[in-house]
């Protein structure tokens, strides 16, 4: 069984030298939901600038998802997601 | 490290890692750190299993010889998954370790930041969707993990880049539905003659690459409205043959290559240097020279007396220089018909969800605090970096508003964590020594 | 050459309201800037309108008499509509100094007894408000007082008033001959029976003898954070800030911090009070101290981001009250500046005053104490 992790609760599959942003892509995610303004979320530059990628990690903090590792069993969910800390 | 590194590199490609050996060369202590979790930049990017030839092309030998030499300095400290955070007034950077969520503080003497450049990518009607993304963004999704990304995808924008993402999918086995270039680089065949015989060679393999694998390759077309289905995105583009819509997974925009010009807040205490494409964008050949001469003149500044006169780089971007003026006049063409055809309901800037109705609504030459407190544009996240030049060319201000002013610098460089900061070690380069692998 | 009753040179808030109030008077209004509205002080401010927030004294007064005027103008129709709204404050102490500052305050409310009133004053602050982190140990309400963002404003006022406005334009210099003023704004002169300097800092080149000095103030901006947001209902003041107002250094109680929600679901967290007057500067000793406190006081803030920090260069006077009034030593040349950020919420009552007084001619008595004659000696010798 390959090593996987959680967006908004679905399981997502990814190798060692995968960021979130690529591993959702290959498994055919491309949204992440909202932002609070309304626009929205999902990978855009790949390369942590344009701020469209954001997710939220197992600590509660928003992060990009093309700049954060994959780790084993680690839960993220959207910004205007189920998880998270809503403060 | 027992010791600060006295030069701190930010980006761990060509142009960073020719000037971090050249500085370790030279005796002089380097922090090299670099945001993905690999290093290699745009051009090398090396997937963590090791690197795969297919994607390389022409740089791949330089590229490994200088990562062999580095990890054979014993005074450069690499450190990935580290981001720049910007620098403050006394000369303080902010580092900050994704892997952990945590910052650090360091007071190097120079800074030499080398992230590469800027992709430019023109608003179009419904380019906020998800399943719209950069070609770059393609291209480095590929080099991280070695797989093509799934289903139908276009390329559209235009530059030689969008051959090279084609060709590079190609041969992962997955080849893009179509490439739509909004130039005519074939009818400047003339102009492209001259350029050197290395450029039509790489411009050669990407297309054979692109034709064998029968990859239509749309030119003086544009994509004027993305839309989306159920399933997908339905694309219009618009070719000297007429509209054509498509159905497809995902669009990858290019619509050029630019200097670094994002407002980084600068320092009186701190020595700083663009280097590469991030100072002057003249692709891979240039960026490893660019970061040589660099390392020299910072060096010569922190040793003085240790500068060594470099006429093979000082060649080398001349070279450059003079092949990406033609490249240029290559793909030359009028991008202003595109941009007055904008529909108003087009997204301007993505973070806040702002349109250009939104725009147009300000008024005549709307000044800086019109255009964020009123308008609230570059007032999310991004700061600007996405729509700062849309916004100069589509308010009519193209003149009296700089867009130094509408994108000044300003500290942080990138969103950074509250609890990262209250919790900042003050570090003198004590962190864990990682080797360049 | 054109003709006003009135040249208001400076187009920030105090500016704006002055040439609203004296069109409303019946005035002919020019307003002129270097850039445009709002470009200095105004645009980079926090919202508050408050009293609490004043020195007790003067200004306190003059702060009460304008918010209650904010009302007003907030009416249907008015030139604050949608632009100023109620909203409640907080004032917070986490040890014994600051406890004594919130007494000296509900004291100076209670004396008052005007608009901006004492609401309630918790011991166990965790209990009344919803996020309170463990290092606030006393937290008093104040109910009255109210919210205007300083560039809104300053934009309202000037649309309301449909002066001839002229950006981009600097006054340079003025000259007086009888019954009529020449103001030179770069390429153009324009004739006035009155001009008005509402310049912030800029008002030291105009007036060399005023001493106008700048306090420049970080103000940290974060993001919106996650999920709908249940921010604050109003803003929350340390009790050290108005320690801080009395005194210069910032050495000996805990750092003061505004924590300010905006609509958005952002939090606007700052502000220092640094004795220079550059916008471009960024202090990451003085950041990690504002945040600091701001998360030890709302521990959710450790949740969100900072997407930018910008600098706000106040105007304020070497005496600690601003100047406003007729300028000595010439018969129709007024200033207005000094404010050092009280200046949205005294905009309302300042721009009424002075408009009535330069429609009528003569200063008004009850802002005597912050006529620039005060200073008189100064510009003799």
């Amino acid at each position: 069984m390959g090593k996987s992790f959680s967006l908004e609760g679905q399981s997502i599959l990814f190798e060692t030298s995968d960021t979130v942003a690529t591993a959702a892509l290959r498994a055919g995610i491309q949204s992440f939901g909202h932002s609070q303004s309304g626009g929205q979320l999902g990978v855009f530059c790949g390369i942590g600038q344009c701020q469209a990628c954001l997710i939220v990690n197992h600590q509660g903090q928003v992060v990009e998802a093309c700049l954060t590792p994959c780790v084993e069993g680690a839960a993220f969910s959207h910004l205007m997601g189920s998880g998270g800390i809503h403060v | 490290m027992s010791e600060a590194a006295q030069v701190l590199v930010v980006g761990a490609g060509l142009a960073g890692m020719s000037a971090a050996s050249a500085l370790a060369d030279s005796g002089i202590s380097v922090r090299l750190i670099e945001q993905a979790p690999v290093i290699g930049g745009a051009v090398l990017r090396q997937a963590l299993q090791g690197t795969d030839p297919r994607l390389h092309g022409p740089h791949q030998d330089y590229g490994s010889r200088l990562i062999t030499r580095m990890q054979q300095q014993r005074n450069i400290q690499v450190s990935r998954s580290c981001q720049f955070g910007g620098v403050d007034s006394d000369g303080r950077v902010l580092l900050v370790h994704s892997s952990q969520g945590s910052h650090e503080m360091l007071q190097p003497r120079a800074l030499i930041v080398a992230v590469g450049a800027t992709e430019r990518i023109r608003p179009r009607p419904g380019w906020h969707l998800p399943g719209v993304m950069t070609a770059g963004s393609i291209q480095v999704g590929m080099k991280t993990s070695l797989t093509a990304p799934p289903g139908r995808i276009v390329l559209a924008g235009t530059g030689p880049l969008l051959l090279a993402v084609g060709a590079q999918m190609t041969r992962m086995g997955a080849p893009p539905l179509a490439i739509v270039e909004a130039a005519n680089p074939l009818g400047r065949w003339h102009q492209a003659l001259r350029l050197p015989f290395v450029y039509g060679l790489e411009a050669a393999d990407y297309w054979l690459t692109l034709k064998r694998a029968k990859v239509p390759i749309w030119m003086q077309s544009e994509v004027t409205d993305i839309a989306q289905q159920e399933a997908g995105l339905r694309i219009h583009v618009n070719t000297p043959k007429g509209i054509r819509i498509w159905d497809i997974d995902s669009l990858g925009l290019h619509d050029g290559i630019f200097p670094n010009d994002y407002g980084f807040s600068r320092s009186d205490h701190l020595i700083w240097r663009n280097a590469g494409d991030c100072h002057e964008a003249l692709g891979a050949r240039a960026a490893a020279a660019h970061g040589e001469l660099v390392a020299n003149e910072i060096g010569a500044l922190l040793k003085p007396g240790s500068a060594t006169v470099r006429p093979a780089a000082l060649k080398r971007l001349e070279r450059e220089r003079s092949a990406q003026a033609l490249l240029k006049l290559v793909y030359q063409h009028d991008e202003k018909p595109m941009l007055d055809q904008l529909p108003l309901h087009t997204v301007i800037c993505r973070c806040e969800n702002r349109t250009l109705g939104d725009l147009k609504a300000l008024g005549e030459q709307p000044t800086v605090r019109e255009i964020r407190l009123l308008g609230r544009f570059a007032m999310g996240a991004c700061q600007g970096r996405f729509c700062g030049h849309w916004v100069q060319c589509l308010s009519g201000n193209e003149k009296k508003l700089s867009k130094s002013v509408l994108m000044a610098a300003h500290w942080p460089s990138r969103p950074l964590s509250i609890q990262g900061l209250v919790t900042t070690a003050d570090h003198l380069g004590s962190n864990s020594l990682e080797s360049v692998t | 050459m054109q003709e006003f009753d009135l040249v208001v040179a400076g187009a920030g808030v105090m500016g704006a309201s002055i040439a609203w109030h004296a069109v409303q008077q019946g005035l002919r209004v020019a307003v002129v800037d270097a850039i445009g509205p709002a470009a200095a002080a105004s645009g980079a401010s926090d919202g508050a309108v408050s009293v609490a927030s004043k020195k007790p004294g003067v200004l306190s007064n003059m702060a009460d008499t304008s918010l209650a005027y904010c009302y007003e103008l907030a009416q249907p129709g008015g030139p604050l509509e949608h632009v100023f709204f109620p909203r409640p404050s907080y004032f917070f102490a986490s040890d014994q100094q600051e406890s004594h500052a919130l007494d000296e305050l509900v004291k100076k409310l209670r004396e008052m007894n005007g608009i901006a009133q004492v609401v309630s004053d918790e011991s166990k602050p965790t209990d009344f408000l919803l996020g309170l982190g463990q290092s606030v140990q006393r937290l008093v309400e104040i109910g009255g007082e109210g919210h205007m963002l300083g560039y809104s404003a300053t934009h309202a006022y000037l649309q309301h008033a449909r002066a001839e406005c002229f950006w981009r334009t600097q006054v340079t210099s003025f000259d007086e001959s009888d019954g009529s003023i020449l103001v030179h704004m770069g390429s153009t002169s324009v004739k006035a029976k009155n001009l008005m300097l509402a310049l912030g800092l800029g008002t030291g080149q105009m007036l060399p003898w005023l001493p106008v000095i700048p306090r420049a103030g970080q103000l940290i901006v974060t993001d919106a954070g996650q999920g709908f947001v249940q921010s604050l209902p109003g803003a929350m003041t340390a009790a050290s800030y108005l320690l801080s107002k009395s005194r210069d250094s910032v050495g000996d109680f805990p750092t003061p911090v505004v924590i300010d929600p905006l609509k958005t679901g952002q939090f606007l967290i700052g502000s220092s009070r640094e004795p220079h007057n550059d916008a471009t500067r960024t202090d990451l000793t003085i950041l990690k101290a504002l945040l600091a406190r701001a998360v030890d006081c709302y521990p959710a803030l450790k949740h969100r981001r900072v997407i930018r920090v910008f600098t706000g260069v106040r105007a304020a006077i070497e005496d600690g009250l601003p100047v406003v009034g007729k300028v000595p030593g010439h018969s129709r040349v007024w200033v207005a500046t000094g404010f050092e950020g009280d200046g949205i919420c005294l905009s309302a009552l300042v721009g009424r005053e002075m408009a009535a007084a330069i429609a009528q001619g003569t200063p008004k008595d009850d802002m005597k104490d912050l006529s620039p004659c005060r200073f008189e000696l100064k510009r003799k010798y």
